[in-house]
């Protein structure tokens, strides 16, 4: 389990992100402008988990926002996204359905119940791996703020890496075993942009 | 309207993207740097054409050695023998290599060498080492090699396994999977073995054939041998054509072999184990001395048996090193009378009361044993790294090491001169 000052840290990040971005400058419905959408979903395939997103950008053109974004992905095993966030709006209406797709990595950060198989023991090494997602949503707005539902795919790729024990007792070059995981699922989200 | 249809095109969306992610699958792969080890077969006809005398090549790996008047025969581990012309002990000259693929022993009698070569026993006219002639053969003398890790060496339709090719891989399993333990696996359609990198990093070995300097012996006109559970006998009445005539089990892994007087005093991994050879085709059991769990070989010299004992092994996983000296003139009921503690000790000689103890690492130790009961070390030579020795004559020590053959002349036990060395050469 993540310490209590863990999840305190990542959730500040995730909403300081909003008060920065929405303390910016005040968005009008189809104006340019900076932006900040907090998501929270779940995640479907062999397993399930939630998901938290939290992305900040720049809004132009009535159709295009551009941002970046981190995460929480509570899946097979934890991590954590930071990515590129890209979104069109099929109208310049305030009721829109809209386009997003995004790419970056995938922090791992699991937890000691998501251990691989492997003598209990805690991994010795994580590597980050490609992290996208891709969907189709609809965007209704309320004053200046916009509520919206959105469903698509996500990729996420970790990797656990492990020192082996050794069952001979003789020297053996230090190599790694490596539990390379890709998850593949279909996420629904709902958010809300500020 | 306009509202509902769009809410109703997300909803169709939403359950679209549900029923999708039945499409979908996650992964997860362990993957294990691994080596590959392939056996290398030998045809048994190569195998059986194979013994002749070669030109003298370097010593890479020493093993038994028998010293036939003024020649030094020495084992090339697996590979044959080095022919040594010894006739001034100072300057030792190789002079021809006998190729014997897969030999590890040999005995001598008169100008007849019996010599192992894989699954035969092979017996060769060495009366112009240079030029040896094979005279006699019996085949598949010795039961089929297994080997760890679970290869199994096809004997009959593909022959003898001398040699692995290795290869490095990656090993990719599905993650927890049951079937695999994680350090290696093998094929057993392919007869390969694929081992992490980090849990071997040798070849596979044979089973029962670690740490062993004596396995041939010979007695009256009969050679006896050891190999894993069984003790062989063969009448070499007609010294170049040996004759198999039984083959004794004994409960327990045999590693070296001695024989003296009417007995053959087998080094066992639970115990120094006594046979009489009354009936000399098939040696009967007589004792046991529990004690001992030896891989070197035993020696006997005047109803005294001397037994070295080395830690750390798969004969002995204790800590305990020692010579332990026993009383065999009733052989069935062997009486210790001391023991001294050792470092490492691996092959040990004697001659007319004076020991000698490889010690490995150690050194060579030069040790008094007139008295058993008070064996006293005269000289530990330091600065060589010995596995087996032989007192030939009274005053010239051969001597198997890390690092060559070393030839000694013992006549002043405390301060035991140097004659010569012949180095292995750097691989």
């Amino acid at each position: 389990m993540p310490s209590f000052r863990s999840i305190c840290c990542l959730l500040s990040a995730i909403l300081l992100t909003g008060t920065v971005t929405v303390a910016q400058q005040k968005k009008k419905t189809g104006s340019n402008g900076l932006y900040n959408i907090n998501e929270i979903g779940v995640q479907f395939s062999d397993a399930k988990g939630l998901v938290l997103r939290a992305i900040g950008g720049y809004h132009f053109a009535g159709h295009f926002q551009v941002g970046a974004g981190i995460g929480l992905d509570d899946y097979t095993v934890r991590s954590v996204p930071l990515f590129a966030d890209f979104r069109y709006n099929l109208n310049s209406t305030p009721n829109t359905f809209f386009a997003y797709s995004g790419a970056g990595v995938s922090m791992p950060w699991p937890t000691h119940t998501q251990y691989p198989d492997y003598y209990d023991k805690k991994p010795d090494k994580t590597s980050p791996g490609l992290y996208t997602h891709v969907g189709l949503g609809y965007k209704t707005r309320f004053g200046q703020h916009a509520f919206h539902i959105a469903a698509g795919y996500t990729h996420a790729a970790v990797k656990l890496k492990y020192i082996p024990w050794t069952i001979m007792p003789e020297p053996a070059p230090v190599t790694y075993i490596t539990y390379e995981y890709k998850f593949n699922r279909v996420s629904i989200v709902a958010g809300i942009t500020l | 309207m306009f509202y509902l249809y769009k809410l109703r095109t997300a909803t169709v969306l939403i359950v679209l993207m549900l029923m999708a992610s039945g499409c979908l699958k996650d992964s997860c792969d362990v993957k294990t740097p691994s080596t590959i080890y392939k056996p290398v077969y030998l045809t048994l006809n190569d195998l059986r054409s194979a013994i002749k005398s070669e030109a003298p090549r370097n010593i890479e790996e020493t093993g038994k050695i028998y010293l036939y008047g003024k020649y030094i025969f020495l084992n090339e581990t697996g590979k044959g023998l080095h022919v040594i012309d010894n006739s001034n002990p100072s300057a030792p000259q190789k002079i021809s290599f006998i190729n014997v693929p897969g030999n590890l022993d040999l005995a001598v009698k008169g100008n007849i060498m019996y010599v192992d070569s894989y699954i035969d026993l092979v017996a060769l006219d060495i009366t112009d080492p240079t030029h040896v002639k094979e005279t006699g053969r019996v085949r598949s003398a010795y039961p089929v090699s297994t080997y760890r890790y679970g290869y199994y060496m096809d004997t009959a339709s593909l022959g003898v396994i001398v040699d692995f090719i290795r290869k490095d891989t990656m090993l990719v399993n599905t993650c927890n999977n049951p079937a695999w333990n994680g350090e290696y696996m093998y094929d057993g359609a392919q007869n390969v073995a694929i081992f992490s990198n980090s849990a071997k990093s040798n070849a596979p070995s044979a089973t029962g054939k670690a740490g062993s300097t004596a396995r041939f012996g010979l007695l009256n006109n009969y050679l006896y041998t050891v190999h894993n559970w069984y003790l062989t006998s063969y009448n070499i009445e007609q010294r170049t054509t040996p004759v198999k005539k039984n083959v004794i089990p004994v409960n327990a892994t045999t590693e070296t072999i001695f024989p003296y007087k009417d007995n053959l005093f087998l080094g066992t991994t639970t115990g120094m184990l006594i046979y009489d050879v009354v009936a000399p085709e098939t040696p009967a059991y007589k004792g046991m001395y529990a004690h001992i769990r030896a891989c070197d070989p035993v020696v006997v010299e005047n109803d005294r048996a001397y037994v070295t004992v080395r830690g750390g092994t798969i004969c002995n996983a204790t800590s305990v090193n020692e010579l332990a000296v026993l009383d065999v003139r009733n052989p069935a009921q062997p009486i210790p009378l001391k023991s001294y503690a050792m470092t490492s000790p691996y092959g040990l000689g004697i001659n007319n009361g004076r020991l000698f103890i490889c010690e490995g690492a150690a050194g060579l130790r030069f040790l008094d044993a007139i008295n058993p009961v008070a064996v006293k070390t005269l000289r530990l030579l330091t600065g060589i790294e010995p596995y087996d020795v032989i007192p030939e004559n009274d005053h010239i020590l051969l001597v198997t090491a890390k690092d060559g053959l070393y030839q000694f002349d013992y006549t002043d036990m405390k301060a035991p001169k140097l004659l010569s060395k012949i180095s292995i050469a750097k691989k």
